[in-house]
């Protein structure tokens, strides 16, 4: 069976999006038979020059009968593996639907205009990436065609965009010159550019990691539920809960946090299956422990002789905020990280580090729909959790706004 | 982990997360279909054997004879808490299409729209069968489920594309695609108003394809019509005997049927193609979900 990844597609209003994504299918033999045809003919019974955007259009709509205003899933076949392209909208207000395709996404594909260069809405696209948790994105320099081929241009707008990316996060990224309309190095290596020696759009794609490298993080379960014993086990309480990162063994030592209560792993449950001897990252599971003990949902497993989480609760987060009220400073909301929901208050913004308006930055008390900003939370009780720099995966979280999840993002630092 | 693991284990995690978040209001719509058939195995897993919270099946009554039976048996063999629900009136009013009565679009509104609506809140004829006798009985509770589990696919059709894992149906059951909250990660919105109405969908990720390799690798027990069975025609999705057709197939098992969807002659041919209530008008199903339909 094939993997698949989900990869966002990110770029500005008119960069070819449409077109990148149009050329990838056509060229990888992924598109249905006789759709480009068809596509093709009708723009010339309408006397339009034919577009790639059309043929996505199309797609969509049969997709999600005409109403576009979710992300749209793109299935795409690469050398190596599937891929769910997840065509995030350029325009603001589908933000919130952005960030949910892109939170879901495990790679990003950011597309800039050769031409345009990189304008401040283009900016915005590549700066938001990492606070999706996007850690790894090929940069489509496309156009290149209308920029003469030229390897200098490249070069300065490829500099520009790598800088952005590793500067707001993203820490492998790579550039690759091309021109969606004219197919230059979609999946068929170029021949107007012999000066790049790199892979095509699709080859650098198939080099995206599956996974982030998480196996050698820290063991973390959050505590999703306790259930009553199975009877084979004289009843031992089971405690369910899906491995964040890390892994566990049978006759590991282990502590739940916060309470730092701490026993043996005595089984892995799962069901039909007994027996199983160790559980990896990904893994949704049960423990019995060699003691009577009940932790709660909320608390988050750890093994003993590895590095402890960190607990909080003055912390500092950056987030993105989606609303649709105003983040305020002083205000109430509930924090959610892992299986724990905690009361908080925003105590203080400390910057708002992408504007809805061109008037941002310091000096804010509050954070608008669609802004991204680092504030200091305050809890009523400690989280526990790790440092985005460290295990992205444990110190990502939400704030729920009355009912409703409003924005999320990852802990940063504690303060106390 | 293989693709297919991380599939099965997020479905998990996503069931277990329901459960914690709604307890007795939680309820599983199972239609014996291979979707939510292969949700009930995750299920039993999920929960080490014992699925805490009801099934429900909504029956139209034109369901076709062998799913029926499939149904009651393997609600023994699992030892599922199985409620069936039906719109008795419409159907003793012959107010239905097969009766000639009224439109696909109007049926399907009344026997699986305000069926499933009139099951979960309790207003409506319930029976429940009983594990031991297997005997089906009146259920007079008068208790609501506001957390459905549905097994609703993306790539299944249009709309589709559209849902969250979590998705609450705002005040009454209406659900309007473009306002829904955003989901990050694997945090779901489960911290509703009380009597807010909420679809659960762990499945939605799934593709097809995926299903079937799933029921071949768990070796999961479905009900025959999805296989040819001679006759070289099989059903491909399954609904009312009246508005469903088989297609022409000589897949006779889940992996045959695995490869067909892959390189065989229905890549390209949509699911429910055989679905003759998704035709009459192209806005149906969207309308339907509008309006609190699977
Ligand atoms: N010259 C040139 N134009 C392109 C290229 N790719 C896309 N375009 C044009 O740029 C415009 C916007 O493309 P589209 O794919 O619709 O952009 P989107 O808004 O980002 O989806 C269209 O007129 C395309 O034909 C390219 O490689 N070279
Ligand atoms: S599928 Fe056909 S028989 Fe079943 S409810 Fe709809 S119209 Fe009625």
């Amino acid at each position: 069976m094939r993997e698949r990844l989900s990869v966002v597609v990110a770029g500005d209003v008119d960069c070819g999006k449409s077109t990148v994504v149009g050329r990838l299918l056509l060229d990888s033999g992924t598109l249905p038979r006789g759709r480009l045809e068809r596509a093709r003919d009708l723009c010339a019974k309408e006397a339009r020059r034919f577009e790639y955007a059309y043929l996505i259009d199309a797609l969509r709509q049969e997709q999600a009968d005409n109403m576009t205003l979710d992300v749209a899933r793109v299935f795409l076949k690469g050398a190596r593996r599937d891929y769910l392209l997840l065509d995030a909208p350029g325009h603001f207000e589908l933000l919130r639907n952005m960030a949910t395709g892109a939170s879901h996404a495990e790679a990003a594909v950011w597309v800039v205009s050769a031409v345009e260069g990189l304008g401040e809405n283009s900016r915005r696209h590549g700066r938001l990436l990492s606070l999706f948790g996007i850690r790894q994105a090929v940069v489509l320099v496309n156009k290149m065609d209308a920029a003469g081929y030229d390897r200098g241009a490249f070069e300065r707008l490829a500099r520009g965009c790598l800088n952005l990316l590793k500067s707001s996060g993203v820490s492998k990224a790579r550039c690759v010159p091309m021109a969606a309309f004219e197919g230059e190095n979609v999946v068929q290596p170029g021949l107007r550019m012999p000066w790049y020696r790199g892979p095509t759009v699709l080859n650098a794609i198939d080099e995206f990691d599956p996974e982030p490298p998480d196996s050698i993080r820290a063991f973390r379960m959050p505590v999703q539920d306790i259930y009553p014993g199975v009877r084979r086990d004289a009843g031992r309480p089971v405690i369910v809960g899906t491995v964040e990162s890390g892994s566990v063994g049978v006759g590991d030592e282990i502590v739940f946090y916060p309470s730092r209560k701490f026993a043996e792993v005595r089984s892995i449950e799962t069901y039909p299956r007994i027996g199983l001897k160790r559980a990896e990252r990904g893994m949704a599971i049960g423990l019995t422990l060699d003691r009577l003990l009940k932790p709660r949902r909320g608390e988050t497993a750890a093994r003993a002789r590895e590095k402890a989480p960190e607990t909080g609760r003055k912390l500092l987060a950056s987030l993105l905020w989606l609303g649709p009220s105003v983040l305020k400073a002083g205000g109430r909301y509930f924090f959610r990280l892992g299986t724990s929901k905690i009361p908080a208050r925003l105590e203080r913004v400390v910057r708002v580090v992408e504007a809805a308006t061109l008037r941002g930055g310091a000096g804010r008390r509050d954070v608008r729909p669609n802004e991204a900003a680092e504030c200091v939370l305050r809890l009523e009780k400690p989280a526990v959790f790790d440092l985005a720099a460290e295990n992205p995966s444990a110190s990502r979280f939400v704030l729920v706004d009355g009912s409703l999840i409003g924005g999320g993002g990852f802990v940063r630092a504690v303060i106390c | 982990m293989t693709f297919l693991d991380r599939l099965e284990n997020r479905s998990i995690h996503i069931l277990r997360e329901a459960y914690a978040a709604f307890r007795g209001d939680l309820a599983m719509l199972w239609s014996m279909g291979k979707d939510s058939t292969a949700l009930v195995w995750m299920a039993r897993k999920a929960f080490l054997g014992r699925i805490p919270f009801p099934l429900i099946h909504i029956d139209t009554s034109f369901k076709i004879p062998d799913m029926i039976a499939y149904r009651d048996r393997m609600a023994r063999e699992w030892g599922l808490d199985l409620i069936v629900g039906q719109n008795e009136s419409a159907l003793a009013g012959r107010r239905t299409f097969p009766d000639g009565a009224v439109s696909r679009l109007a049926c399907c509104r009344l026997l699986k729209t305000e069926a499933l609506r009139d099951t979960l809140n309790g207003s409506g004829p319930r029976k429940k069968l009983d594990p031991r006798s297997g005997a089906w009985k009146r259920w007079r509770s008068r208790r609501a489920f506001h957390a459905v589990i549905a097994a609703i696919r993306a790539d299944e059709e249009g709309s589709r594309s559209k849902e969250r894992y979590f998705s609450p149906r705002g005040g009454g059951r209406y659900w309007d695609p473009a306002k829904q909250p955003p989901e990050f990660w694997n945090l779901y919105n489960v911290d509703f108003k009380p009597g807010t109405q909420v679809r659960v969908h762990p499945l939605l990720e799934w593709r097809e394809a995926e299903v079937w390799e799933y029921v071949a690798r768990e070796r999961i027990p479905l009900v025959g019509l999805y296989y040819d069975r001679g006759d070289g025609t099989r059903y491909r999705s399954l609904g009312c005997g009246p508005c469903t057709l088989p297609i022409e197939s000589g897949s006779r098992t889940p992996a045959e049927i695995v490869s067909e969807l892959k390189t065989g002659r229905l890549k390209d041919v949509a699911e429910r193609s055989g679905r003759a209530q998704d035709d009459e008008d192209r806005g149906t199903l969207e309308g339907l979900r509008r309006e609190g339909y699977m």
